[in-house]
């Protein structure tokens, strides 16, 4: 039977990944470099790749948020926000709204106002375009329909 | 893997002072474990270097991917463990593409039947050396361990797969005289390594 051709690639693994392993517990004797060489620029190195890295990836985050938080923005912008027309019609659209997101609800009625029935129409209309920010209310397109 | 709950992974702030804390020690060994993991990959690293095998372990730690528990283990050690699974996954990654990018090359010749490009090439069985990069270390490594026949017999082992045990065994080596001899061989593997990137 022939020889197997010898796999050097697996050959090499196996000798780098052995010696990477075998100072798992205690580096610190080992690192230390006999040769004279500057092992604190080698380290300094080190340390500059990771707090670079680190921030690299803050700023990457801050961007993300931005650019979500423009995105969000244009959003908003670009829907048609219609109040339905009548008095009656927001409060029924708030009353709906609210009874979906219970938390919101308990929230807006305790932190503001006590009883659903003592909110001014004003407040009612501040409420439904802070819903409709927040995410909580979806109005369709252009509605103005008394009923959501 | 579970993903780590919130209150148990470190924060940024955490882990940027976990870095400015490590020793000059600490770091040295975390450059020099990820040179190993990259060097050990060869081609299959695809050009990446032991610096991006570094920054993606510290990405994964700050992102979702691989938080670190800093109750379980120290900041280095957990650095050295996603290396390893970071580098293992390249690994994979290269040998689940490796065939399918040979497919890729297939086209068909003038007579309609199909060729590839490494049809040219001659069968790895009568042409040893087409990882010449990882043969050529091997050697290199032999020649830095001539004088040090211990060293070259612990080098081989490692090569065949022998455990520490059996090479001990082989040997007639104790404990002590076996961590003292792999000593010597990282000592003179690392130095070289570390020449051959300072003149890259």
């Amino acid at each position: 039977m022939p020889n197997k051709p010898r796999d050097y690639d697996e050959e090499l693994r196996r000798v780098m990944d052995s010696l990477a392993e075998s100072v798992l517990e205690s580096p610190d004797e080992d690192s230390a470099d006999k040769s004279g060489h500057d092992q604190g620029n080698d380290a300094e190195e080190v340390r500059k790749i990771l707090l670079d890295g680190l921030n690299r990836i803050r700023r990457e985050r801050l961007r993300s948020a931005e650019e979500r938080y423009k995105t969000r923005l244009a959003e908003i912008g670009a829907k048609r926000f219609a109040l339905p027309a009548t008095r009656e019609g927001r409060r029924t659209l708030l009353e709906k709204a609210l009874s979906r997101e219970r938390e919101v609800r308990e929230a807006v009625l305790t932190l503001q106002h006590r009883d659903f029935s003592a909110l001014t129409d004003s407040d009612v209309e501040t409420l439904l375009v802070q819903l409709f920010e927040l995410g909580v209310l979806d109005i369709p397109s252009g509605s103005n329909e008394d009923e959501a | 893997m579970s993903r780590l709950p919130d209150d148990q992974a470190a924060s940024d702030a955490e882990v940027e002072a976990a870095i400015t804390a490590l020793t000059t020690v600490q770091l040295i060994d975390l450059k020099r474990y990820a040179v190993r993991k990259i060097v050990g990959l060869g081609r299959k690293a695809l050009g990446r270097d032991w610096q991006d095998l570094l920054d993606t372990a510290l990405e994964r730690t700050v992102g979702r991917d691989r938080r670190w528990n800093k109750a379980q283990v120290d900041f280095r050690g957990h650095l050295r463990g996603v290396m390893r699974s970071i580098a293992s996954h390249w690994r994979e990654e290269f040998e689940d593409c490796e065939p399918r990018l040979e497919s890729e090359l297939v086209r068909l010749d003038a007579s309609g039947e199909p060729r590839s490009p490494i049809d040219r090439v001659p069968d790895r069985s009568s042409e040893p050396g087409t990882d010449l990069v990882a043969q050529e270390l091997l050697q290199k490594f032999e020649e830095l361990l001539s004088d040090d026949e211990i060293g070259l017999q612990i080098l081989w082992g490692l090569r065949d797969e022998m455990s520490p045990t059996e090479i001990r065994d082989l040997l007639a080596l104790d404990t002590k005289g076996y961590e003292t001899a792999v000593k010597r061989v990282r000592r003179r593997i690392d130095a070289y390594l570390n020449r051959g990137m300072e003149h890259a």
